[in-house]
């Protein structure tokens, strides 16, 4: 873990920490119905200021919260043209299988590269704290897993391009 | 001290309410129905099932000397419950509301109740001997955004009702028909009128007032908001300024006093803990955090710590336990025994599905500088 990496997780569990404060709230606007006010943004009342915390101009991420329901965004680090594909094919994977996932979001919010949304019912049927750890442990995860894929493909493109090369010799 | 009421529930708790004399007990698993449980030596028994409503059940009130329940839910209806021979009969309350009725509490004579609700309006409703059933007055002056929390004035002639449109405002609920005539005055206004707003609070930071509640002679009224601050008006004093605390904690959710000047506040934080008001300011008495700290050995701790360097995964090593008795958010607080304008014990639900029974009097004794009086 590199010495910046510490102090922007725990800026992002702390602000997560306060976020996840969120409750039942029925809908004012359609009868019977109840539904994240954070992503239907029908009253400015019942949103808080979005909140944006950035490691450097590539990893950030952005956290939205409302009465019953909070949106997290997350940017990842993408250095090069590789890592952009594998990142947005990574992301792509998972966001397909979004149901099993449950707090997934089937698309990210513009900008950024995977969304979470968690409602009151994620935190009524899970622990707050579990929640803001499995978030924590996915930031530290998903760097590590695209450099992994980064240095295999290179590595198998490696060994694909001296396969190649040997019938010339 | 702090007891831990088994029921054996799996699910996370919206609200429970006590009878009389704390025998039954009616709570709602976040769900349509509200569970009666009974007491039978010491243990607790499913008495019976209420199931009337179509949607979650948001708010139960048990009235003490005439043994009502009424109870509001998501479905927009409100439903006032009464014992007939064994069971329980609902009666429809005619609310004429079109949202969500967020919540309910019955005035101190019994006579009516109030119910807030998502459609910019307060309900006070009583029963119609005419017609035969529970109608509803509205309450609609300044009103412009859901009522989360309500509380009735011991004159039965006010009422708080903090929103979330961050304010917190007292209003006239006097029904001459039901009530009489008006004999109590209090300090908050020489003259009521029906349905009129009489006092304004708005929070210092933007925050919905998620509970709000009168003192026990009525002349201080204090509520809590999302920006975790504990406000506290005191109608005794002149001017009538609104005295506010910020505090550390996370947002409290409820709020009840436990005698004339200290309220007891829970909520995102898993603890109770206890403010007091003297003179004009707001301080912290005491935290009640009774839960047993887990003592570790040298050698445990050493060896945590190497687990923690190597480990990879979080969630398979990480002990996410918190170090209180609920581990998760405390929404609900009822007073469960008090004598005279001193409560002796009070219980508390959360979203964890525990039933917490705290014993103030013994917790007075062993904190030592426990001053709830």
């Amino acid at each position: 873990m590199t010495s910046t990496l510490k102090p922007y997780l725990n800026a992002v569990r702390a602000t997560l920490q306060a976020s996840l404060c969120i409750q039942n709230f029925d809908s004012r606007v359609v009868e019977r119905h109840n539904k994240p006010e954070v992503e239907v943004r029908k009253s400015k009342e019942l949103l808080l200021t979005p909140v944006v915390i950035s490691r450097n101009e590539n990893e950030r991420v952005l956290i939205e919260g409302s009465v019953n329901s909070i949106r997290i965004s997350i940017a990842i680090k993408k250095a090069d043209d590789l890592e952009r594909i594998l990142c947005h094919k990574f992301m792509r994977f998972m966001m397909m299988r979004a149901d099993s996932f449950v707090i997934l979001r089937r698309k990210p919010i513009k900008d950024y590269d995977i969304s979470f949304l968690i409602t009151n019912t994620h935190s009524e049927l899970m622990y707050r704290q579990k929640l803001v750890d499995f978030i924590i442990s996915f930031m530290e995860d998903i760097d590590k897993e695209i450099s992994e894929m980064k240095l295999s493909v290179n590595s198998r493109g490696r060994t694909c391009a001296e396969e190649f090369f040997k019938q010339f010799y | 001290m702090a007891d831990l009421l088994n029921l054996s529930l799996n699910s996370s708790i919206s609200c429970h309410a006590w009878n009389r004399d704390r025998t039954q007990l009616a709570i709602s698993l976040n769900s349509k129905e509200v569970y009666i449980y009974s007491k039978s030596d010491n243990t607790w028994q499913l008495a019976q099932t209420l199931t009337e409503h179509s949607a979650r059940v948001l708010s139960i009130d048990w009235a003490p000397q005439s043994n009502r329940i009424v109870t509001c839910g998501s479905d927009k209806n409100a439903y006032v419950w009464s014992l007939d021979g064994r069971v329980w009969k609902p009666e429809l309350v005619v609310l004429r509301v079109q949202r969500a009725a967020t919540c309910v509490k019955w005035s101190p004579n019994e006579k009516k109740f109030a119910v807030g609700c998502g459609s910019r309006c307060i309900c006070v409703c009583y029963f119609e001997p005419l017609q035969q059933f529970w109608v509803a007055k509205h309450i609609k002056k300044q009103l412009r955004s859901t009522t989360l929390c309500l509380d009735w004035h011991p004159n039965n002639a006010l009422l708080a009702a903090g929103g979330s449109d961050f304010k917190c405002r007292i209003f006239g609920a006097h029904i001459p028909d039901v009530d009489g005539p008006l004999t109590e005055t209090s300090r908050w206004a020489t003259s009521i009128k029906a349905a009129d707003c009489i006092h304004e609070f708005s929070t210092n930071n933007s925050g919905w007032v998620y509970s709000c509640g009168f003192n026990f002679d009525g002349n201080i009224l204090a509520f809590v908001s999302h920006d975790s601050t504990i406000y506290m008006v005191d109608c005794t004093r002149n001017p009538q300024e609104l005295v506010s605390q910020r505090t550390p904690f996370l947002p409290f959710l409820s709020m009840k006093f436990i005698s004339n000047t200290s309220i007891i506040v829970a909520g995102h934080d898993c603890v109770p803990l206890v403010y007091g008001l003297s003179g004009n300011k707001i301080s912290l008495l005491e935290k009640l955090d009774v839960s047993p700290t887990k003592q570790k050995s040298s050698v445990a701790t050493a060896k945590d710590l190497f687990g923690n360097r190597e480990r990879i995964n979080m969630d398979q090593s990480v002990n996410t336990t918190i170090n209180s008795i609920h581990q998760n958010s405390i929404n609900d607080v009822k007073i469960l025994n008090q004598s005279g304008t001193k409560v002796t014990q009070v219980s508390t639900t959360g979203l964890d599905g525990n039933i917490v029974i705290w014993d103030l009097e013994a917790l007075e004794k062993r904190f030592g500088n426990l001053r709830i009086r």
